[in-house]
């Protein structure tokens, strides 16, 4: 699957995007995440108790909503894009 | 006004003659009149935009200058809607410019909105967005959004019926709309009165301490998104195609990139699922 990674993201991960093998659920894929690309990637994909994803940010799974899905128990497939976006609210 | 104000932009086969009537024509309710609102109401009116209404009850602190340019810090204290009013006045005197020193609420959008061709945002809470969106949809007023972080950003045109709207866009459809999250600027600490107007004594800037809970940002990036925001304004009210087609364009300046994102929309949205046709759903 691929993953693209937008604004401080991009930073944490050294890339803009990059190809993913093997998590089946979108919390599986960020579990994954964090622990390939560490701080502060893990910071900023999970809240502080690291339970949750982040306030901070939005997840596309092919252009839609994780509340349009099943939330981070959203199953993938190997062809799904996956978009990590943060909150970009001020103004 | 002098006659060769208009002289650079006449030139364009993308507005003539005929293409600056419809900009004279226009009529376009700015909400916000902070780091976004500041390139927003300076290119509208360079472009000639005849009527522009400004929404912004906040009051000018010093920690707003590193980005709004409208003010300096002689106008710290005074109210952003009206000390931004006067400077587009003196920018272009032909223009009809209104100050709305009011905070926006749902009456009051779909009270001022409907004498309006366009609405732009240029605020810092999604709840104000959502009110803006909600007001829109109701009308079929299209409208142009933008946020801004650090040294990215996004814009956004919204037109009811044919886009997904902001609730579709960030994933907030059928969602409660939060009790509140309207906040000044975190460096004009003083007072506030009841109504969350931050009041500033009259004096020159001061360092204050960083707030970590609110996102920093960079003025230029407000400068960058403020100015793509009055552009998709500017397009929109010369009939020009919808450049972005109900996609989000992403600038990150850090790296120096732009990215568009495709979002569907919410197919079941209480906002905007009833404008779409039957066989669209």
């Amino acid at each position: 699957m691929k993953i693209r990674y937008f604004a401080h993201f991009s930073d944490d991960a050294g890339c803009t995007e990059e190809s993913i093998s093997g998590p089946a659920t979108v919390m599986e894929l960020l579990h994954l995440l964090a622990d390939r690309h560490q701080e502060p990637m893990r910071s900023h994909l999970f809240s502080q108790d690291g339970q949750h994803a982040s306030d901070d940010l939005f997840l596309l799974v092919n252009g839609r909503h994780l509340r349009q899905l099943n939330g981070l128990a959203t199953p993938l497939n190997e062809e799904d894009t996956i978009a990590i976006i943060p909150v970009t609210e001020a103004g | 006004m002098e006659s060769g104000f208009y002289q650079r932009q006449l030139v364009m086969p993308e507005i003539g003659p005929a293409g600056q009537e419809r900009l004279n024509a226009g009529r376009v309710l700015v909400i916000g009149a902070g780091g976004l609102g500041s390139p927003i109401l300076f290119g509208l009116a360079g472009a000639g935009i005849g009527r522009i209404g400004i929404v912004d009850a906040d009051r000018v602190s010093a920690s707003n200058l590193n980005r709004q340019f409208l003010y300096t810090p002689a106008d710290c204290g005074c109210l952003k809607a009206e000390v931004a009013r006067d400077r587009i006045v003196a920018y272009h005197p032909d223009l009809q410019i209104e100050a709305y020193p009011e905070t926006l609420d749902e009456s009051r959008a779909m009270r001022w909105f409907s004498d309006y061709d366009l609405v732009v945002g240029a605020v810092d809470n999604n709840k104000t967005r959502r009110i803006i969106n909600a007001a829109c949809c109701r009308l079929s007023l299209p409208w142009v959004d933008g946020g801004i972080q650090g040294f990215s950003g996004y814009a956004a045109l919204i037109i009811p019926g044919k886009t997904p709207c902001f609730d579709c866009l960030f994933g907030l459809s059928g969602m409660p709309m939060p009790d509140t999250d309207h906040h000044a600027d975190p460096g004009a600490d003083p007072k506030s009165d009841p109504v969350g107007i931050v009041i500033q004594e009259r004096d020159a800037p001061k360092i204050h301490e960083p707030d970590k809970k609110r996102p920093g940002v960079l003025g230029v990036t407000a400068g960058v998104i403020g100015s793509l925001e009055a552009t998709l304004a500017i397009a929109y009210l010369l009939g020009l195609p919808d450049p972005l087609n109900g996609e989000l364009f992403y600038y990150f300046g850090k790296q120096m990139t732009t990215s568009r994102i495709r979002i569907e929309r919410s197919l079941d949205c209480p906002v905007c699922g009833s404008l779409f046709s039957t066989e669209e759903s």
